[in-house]
């Protein structure tokens, strides 16, 4: 099946992002982007630890694969345009993912000063992926400020509790034209192939992958789940009814 | 650090890596290539930062 992915001006084979965090050891994380076949991992950026010699995650990135960096740890507009800047410097790409929290309990992004961010960054030329909580009207106003895409989250982040928000997710499908990249909450393959069975575009993972006792594995059963909901997706899947609904002829019945 | 020292000899002090690394001076972004004629000089605000793992 020829399915592209379009995104910010470029084309991706899978429509599966990884996250890189939280993973025991880089060798886990190199071997589940390669086992998720992923074109796109995001990474953080955050201060030096002087007393450790640590070696830089993107030693462990396969070459060409998109880096998306994120603006973890912000929790204004303008703190996550200086760390989309400071990533910009480091000459390691002009993507982002522009992620603004300000609640340490549930993690939920400001929708608002995500959009200020947006509309800073997309003109200045970064190619924009908001996190965001899904919203209509945020979603809207992240188009007309230039974001790539939006990224709703499905629960809380790290929560694995799955499509949560699936209704209002459903609703920037239908009405937002860039991409919809269903993020945070999926904890299980099965909620991946959910979220893309429903008509999103992409899905990104990172806790499932990285806490799991086997990341490669679980990650290649991300990417499959994915590529099976973007199929049933395209497919065009049957209306659930209320009453059965045979599946063998009613007539000629043997022992009519 | 001694006297004279630039940002460039701050970076290779502390980071592995310096190419992977990005640095920030009294606020102002720093390229790479201009640390070497960067001196640093005492309260100074240095931000050193550099990629790791994240969603």
């Amino acid at each position: 099946m020829n399915d592209p992915f379009l995104l910010g001006g470029r084309e991706f084979a899978s429509r599966f992002l990884l996250g890189s965090g939280k993973f025991r050891n880089k060798q886990d994380l190199h071997a589940s982007i390669l086992a998720s076949g992923t074109g796109i991992v995001t990474v953080a950026l955050r201060r030096i630890d002087l007393t450790r010699h640590e070696d830089n995650i993107l030693e462990h990135i396969p070459p060409g694969i998109v880096l998306l960096t994120n603006t973890s740890g912000a929790r204004t507009a303008e703190e996550a345009v200086r760390i989309a800047r400071l990533a910009k410097a480091s000459g390691h790409g002009t993507w982002i993912k522009v992620e603004v929290i300000n609640d340490s309990k549930y993690l939920l992004p400001d929708n608002e000063a995500t959009v200020a961010a947006t509309r800073v960054l997309a003109a200045e030329g970064f190619t924009v992926l908001p996190y965001i909580s899904p919203d209509l009207y945020t979603a809207r106003l992240l188009v007309d400020a230039g974001a790539a895409a939006v990224m709703p989250l499905g629960s809380f982040i790290g929560s694995n509790q799955g499509l949560r928000t699936r209704d209002f997710i459903r609703v920037l499908i239908e009405e937002i034209d860039i991409p919809v990249i269903v993020d945070a909450g999926i904890g299980a393959p099965s909620h991946a192939c959910e979220a893309m069975e429903l008509g999103a575009d992409a899905v990104l993972v990172n806790t499932a992958v990285a806490v799991a006792a086997n990341p490669p594995l679980i990650a290649k059963a991300f990417a499959q789940a994915v590529e099976a909901g973007r199929a049933a997706c395209l497919s065009g899947l049957p209306v659930p009814h209320a009453a059965g609904d045979a599946s063998s002829p009613l007539t000629g019945f043997l022992f009519q | 650090m001694p006297d004279g020292a630039t940002l460039h000899d701050l970076v290779a002090r502390f980071a592995p890596n310096p190419a992977l690394v990005v640095t920030e001076l009294n606020g102002t972004i720093i390229a790479a290539a201009a640390r070497q004629g960067q001196p640093v000089r005492d309260k100074d605000t240095i931000e050193l930062v550099a990629f790791m793992g994240g969603g």
